[in-house]
């Protein structure tokens, strides 16, 4: 059995009233959001991101530009 | 994509980019934006297969708030859609602009022009991004 720890999240009164007025398992909520964070934050390398990114950006050559390749795709997929 | 090519409104996503990475600012988006960057990446026909291999390890680096279409973001999307005539995936950036309370940046005017509001005014032309 994993042994767990209690922390404290404080929020507005407000948010508090509509949290109140939905059935939703709020520790579930927030221990869900910590992990996804921790596993962003693992993930995270900016100078690695951003030296692979410099290697490889270039210039266009003229081709369809992004917004219309994607375009493209969504429409055909409708 | 227009952190990788430099085109139309290359200039402007790198400034989102720098703002970014210095942490002045967030980027959230739907999971489908990699398989869209991905995809236009490869059809742009400027990359080996192992450039856009390389690509998809620099956007994984960049460690995005990717979301997954479920619950109220799923509900959203599909009002989005309906409301403004638009494909999921489509709808899927604009509503997600709105329950995050974000601006969203597009190039793509063809969607701009099909928003009604509130969901115009979440979107604005990467061109005048500052």
């Amino acid at each position: 059995m994993t042994c767990m720890t209690v922390i404290t999240v404080r929020v507005d009164e407000e948010t508090k009233a509509k949290m109140d007025s939905v059935d939703v398992n709020w520790s579930e909520v927030i221990r869900s959001a910590i992990k996804r964070r921790i596993e962003e934050e693992k993930r995270r390398n900016l100078a690695k991101a951003v030296l692979i990114n410099e290697e490889l950006r270039r210039p266009t050559r003229g081709e369809e530009r992004a917004e219309e390749i994607i375009r493209r795709f969504r429409d055909e997929r409708r | 994509m227009k952190w990788f090519v430099d085109e139309e409104g290359s200039e402007e996503a790198l400034r989102i980019r720098r703002r970014y990475v210095e942490g002045e600012a967030e980027i959230v988006a739907p999971g489908l934006i990699v398989f869209e960057a991905l995809n236009a990446l490869r059809y742009k026909g400027l990359f080996t297969a192992q450039e856009v291999k390389r690509i998809s390890e620099s956007l994984d680096a960049y460690a995005l708030d990717l979301r997954t279409l479920s619950g109220q973001y799923a509900a959203s999307t599909l009002d989005a859609a309906y409301e403004n005539d638009l494909t999921l995936y489509d709808a899927s950036y604009v509503s997600l602009a709105i329950l995050e309370g974000a601006q969203m940046y597009t190039a793509d005017r063809k969607l701009i022009g099909k928003l009604h509001e509130p969901y115009r005014s979440c979107v604005k032309d990467i061109l005048e991004y500052a």
